[in-house]
């Protein structure tokens, strides 16, 4: 009696009282807004505090969005195509001297800023070979490369769906590809597009996608897969790091996968992969006891059948958004969610983020910011005030993202970057110290109308770009160095 | 009161600079003095790392095989360049100082040095190399990490990184390895540093895994600067002409005569991956590897740390037999490590690999790249806890 009184009189008060109860808190905005975006400003914290939890899920998601991605090319590559096709032909019938007009223009166009990268002579008719062409197409590559980088960060720092910019960079480095391997820039834009617009997609689409991704199929070794040599490195991966998981399969369901992955051949001239049925091992194979003529496509479903794939990529998706180690009781509750739904990665988030387990303290600053995360905020944060020197410009975030161990596009290998506390060690936190330190600039701030030297602002600061209280004293030490500390100090380092 | 150890550092490094007192062997002493690590004290590995795979058999070559001139026609070394070892095997002719250091029984050549299923790609191999993992397991730390964990040593660090990346062999051991790459710079984002409560802070960190190890990061970096201070007092070792390791090489100096007790320093040279043009581009390299060998082996000399001192290189794999079209060689398989060291027993260590039976035109191994570990393990440091299965080797 009393007991059903008394839940009357909270719905009642709940509705009186309408969403202001059920907003998020600072806190909790704070660290939905981390583990989601890059960077996010005082003005993005506000708007989530007036959100309840499925609202602010599903704006930080980037529903309400409807589909209106759209690619960008980056410029250098419209042209770059057009030539690396014209070049591919001249050499392929070795007409060198068609094949210097292409790379004179190149080299006429771009030797002043290529000092470095670009050494490499036009060479004589008689002295080409197909060895020498295929060298001197690499150089353009190597040139281009860093402004495929900045692309994306520029994407990464202007779009208008922060998290599909965040997922897409998780992809990149879950189905890993390197460009120091692949050595070809349109392969890796097309790869990152593809990761961008199926990042909230299903994953058993973005699995099938991704073996017929022609610069994930050259860096693990596919072209070299042959009917009667299969090679067992895509398996493996895919098996290992992609789908399943360490000692969920045994080799010889890697080996008999390998032979249902050949067939694949690649395009050079159109980069795309295409398969045919008459280079691939059409033979009987038993993978996890079934047995069958497996082809790529059946071999997908096989892997999303199993729940060992939903339960390692939840594990791999908790990791990066909401805590090192996750619970037996949440790997079971959320995994479900993820299969029971089609692999679909939209709503797998939208539940995390939506439950009380995202939103427990424990998990708040947890995780580490990647060097993208931390030099992303400090540039944003400085932006924000309008306290950011020009010096501080993209070139700066893509060298000083590599000096801090992650080069976008260059993995370390197909682990991917490790994240987490390896991001950290003895040279790139100083590395990380000296970025703050040589952007902060006192001359700007003077001249600037922030009060740096206010107790109330370092306070405010404090509040809305940490993920928890800061642990220096802000009571104590010099004024002026008080945002500085707390920019350059450990919390800052966390998400 | 009592003096703390710092500030007591700091006074002897005074005293060191109006010329009372030599600081470093007071320094060195002072080491001495705290309780330290159960394997054998003050000794050191110095790794060099050929990155890129490094073509063994163009830096020992076996000049008396009829083989190795008919797989290499245009890009094998002449006998008569050679510089002889012995009755069939000699070192390239840019390796002159390390030669010299043979002759004096100072350097061990351990050859066909490999493992079962090698891998050739340069990463994963370099993963194998530096984890000390068979082809195919994947470790996640790197084999003196472990040999830091599993042993239980008390070093003040483990290691020092030299090229300022990651920590390759030392990888899983952030709070105990530095790696840096610029001393001044280090040096000097080490001063600015904000001094923090650390007692306040481990109470804050425990529940948070991350904010610890940035912390204990922190913690490293602030006992850093504190034993940085005294390396302005040490020999300067910028002498002698250039060479691309220059600045690595005087670096390792500076802090193996400030701090004698880090057992370990990792070196890299990058660029070994010579698939054309190899003769010239190779020569230049052991012209580095060369200089950079004979500048450490002197400065450690000059401040009496030969004797403690173990350098060893190693590259991810060798390369083929046969030359490629390009006048280069392809990644290969076994290969020849160099370890020198005023303790080193000098001489050619492990059987030479055939030229005749090879496997997909790659030689095929003789030695197993852990058993070189384990022999430092064991017969270097004397880490009385690790045990493996690998054979030992006695060159140290």
């Amino acid at each position: 009696m009393k007991r059903k009184s008394f839940k009357i009189l909270i719905t009642l008060f709940f509705f009186l009282i309408g969403h202001k109860v059920f907003a998020l808190t600072r806190s909790e905005a704070k660290h939905l807004l981390a583990r989601t975006r890059f960077f996010y400003s005082e003005k993005d914290l506000r708007f989530f505090m007036k959100q309840d939890k499925l609202k602010a899920a599903r704006f930080a998601i980037g529903a309400y969005k409807g589909n209106q991605l759209k690619k960008e090319t980056p410029h250098f590559l419209v042209q770059l195509r057009r030539k690396k096709k014209k070049m591919i032909k001249a050499l392929r019938k070795e007409d060198w001297k068609s094949f210097n007009r292409e790379f004179l223009f190149f080299y006429n166009n771009y030797l002043q800023e290529s000092k470095k990268n670009m050494m490499v002579l036009p060479l004589p008719e008689s002295e080409m070979s197909k060895r020498e062409a295929r060298r001197m197409m690499r150089k353009i590559q190597n040139f281009f490369f860093p402004r495929l980088q900045k692309w994306w960060i520029r994407r990464m720092i202007s779009s208008e769906e922060p998290f599909r910019e965040v997922l897409t960079l998780f992809w990149h480095n879950h189905f890993t590809t390197s460009f120091k391997a692949v050595k070809d820039l349109n392969l890796l834009y097309q790869q990152n597009e593809l990761w961008r617009e199926k990042a909230l997609g299903s994953f058993g689409e973005l699995a099938r996608s991704a073996i017929y991704d022609p610069a994930l199929g050259l860096y693990l070794d596919l072209p070299k897969s042959k009917k009667n040599k299969p090679n067992e490195n895509l398996a493996r991966e895919l098996f290992e790091l992609f789908t399943l998981g360490i000692g969920n399969y045994s080799e010889k369901d890697i080996k008999e996968a390998s032979r249902a992955l050949t067939g694949f051949r690649y395009n050079r001239l159109k980069d795309i992969y295409i398969f045919n049925e008459k280079l691939h091992d059409g033979s009987n194979k038993v993978i996890f006891g079934k047995q069958g003529n497996f082809d790529p496509e059946d071999l997908i479903d096989i892997i999303l059948k199993k729940s060992e794939t939903s339960r390692f990529i939840v594990k791999k998706i908790w990791k990066e958004f909401v805590h090192p180690n996750i619970t037996k009781k949440e790997l079971d509750y959320f995994s479900n969610i993820f299969k029971n739904n089609n692999y679909d990665i939209r709503k797998l988030f939208l539940s995390i983020f939506t439950s009380d387990s995202f939103y427990e303290m424990k998990n708040r600053g947890a995780l580490v910011k990647s060097p993208i995360h931390f030099i992303l905020s400090y540039y944003s944060f400085l932006n924000e005030k309008g306290i950011r020197p020009k010096s501080f410009n993209i070139n700066v975030i893509m060298r000083m993202s590599k000096k801090m161990g992650m080069e976008l596009f260059n993995p370390p290998n197909v682990r991917g970057w490790t994240g987490y506390t390896s991001w950290i060690n003895t040279n790139t936190l100083l590395q990380r110290k000296a970025l703050v330190r040589r952007f902060w600039k006192y001359r700007i701030l003077r001249n600037s109308n922030i009060p740096f030297r206010k107790e109330r602002f370092v306070k405010k600061v404090a509040n809305i770009y940490l993920p928890l209280p800061p642990i220096i004293d802000l009571g104590k030490g010099a004024k002026s160095k008080k945002v500085f500390n707390l920019l350059s100090g450990p919390i800052f380092q966390l998400r | 009161m009592s003096l703390k150890r710092r500030d007591f550092l700091k006074i002897v490094a005074g005293l060191g600079f109006s010329g009372l007192i030599n600081p470093s062997s007071i320094y060195s002493q002072l080491n001495r003095v705290q309780p330290k690590a159960k394997g054998r004290e003050g000794r050191r590995l110095i790794l060099i790392q050929l990155i890129g795979g490094n073509d063994g058999l163009n830096t020992l070559i076996p000049f008396e095989d009829d083989i190795y001139y008919k797989s290499r026609p245009k890009i094998s070394l002449k006998k008569e360049n050679v510089l002889k070892i012995n009755s069939e095997q000699g070192l390239h002719h840019s390796l002159k100082n390390t030669f010299s250091l043979y002759k004096e029984g100072q350097m061990a050549l351990i050859q066909g040095v490999g493992m079962d299923n090698p891998n050739l790609s340069h990463f994963r191999a370099m993963d194998i190399i530096e984890t000390g993992s068979s082809s195919n397991e994947v470790l996640k730390n790197g084999w003196l990490a472990r040999t830091f964990n599993e042993t239980n040593t008390s070093y003040d660090w483990n290691g020092v990184v030299l090229g300022g990346g990651f920590l390759g062999p030392l990888r899983g051991d952030n709070l105990k390895s530095l790696s840096l790459k610029n001393l001044k710079f280090f040096k000097n984002s080490t001063e600015k540093l904000q001094k923090l409560n650390i007692k306040e802070l481990s109470l804050l960190s425990k529940k948070n895994e991350a904010l610890s190890h940035i912390l204990n990061v922190e913690k490293s970096l602030q006992k850093t600067n504190a034993k940085f201070n005294e390396i302005n007092a040490m020999e300067t070792f910028s002498e002698g002409k250039r060479f691309p390791l220059k600045k690595q090489v005087e670096t390792a100096l500076t802090l193996i005569q400030s701090n004698p007790q880090i057992p370990v320093f990792v070196l890299t040279i990058p660029g070994f991956d010579t698939h054309r043009n190899q003769l010239k581009r190779h020569e230049v390299l052991m012209g580095n590897l060369d200089q950079t060998i004979s500048t450490l082996t002197k400065g450690l000399k000059k401040i009496d740390q030969w004797d403690s001192s173990l350098i060893l290189t190693y590259s991810e794999f060798g390369r083929r037999v046969a030359e490629n079209e390009s006048l280069g060689t392809d990644h290969g398989t076994a290969n020849v490590f160099f370890a020198l060291g005023g303790k080193v027993r000098g001489g050619i260590y492990g059987k030479r690999p055939s030229l005749k039976n090879l496997d997909k035109g790659n030689l095929v191994y003789t030695t197993d790249y852990r058993s070189i570990y384990y022999s430092i393990q064991k017969k270097w440091f004397h880490f009385p806890k690790i045990e493996r299965s690998h054979k030992l080797i006695s060159f140290v």
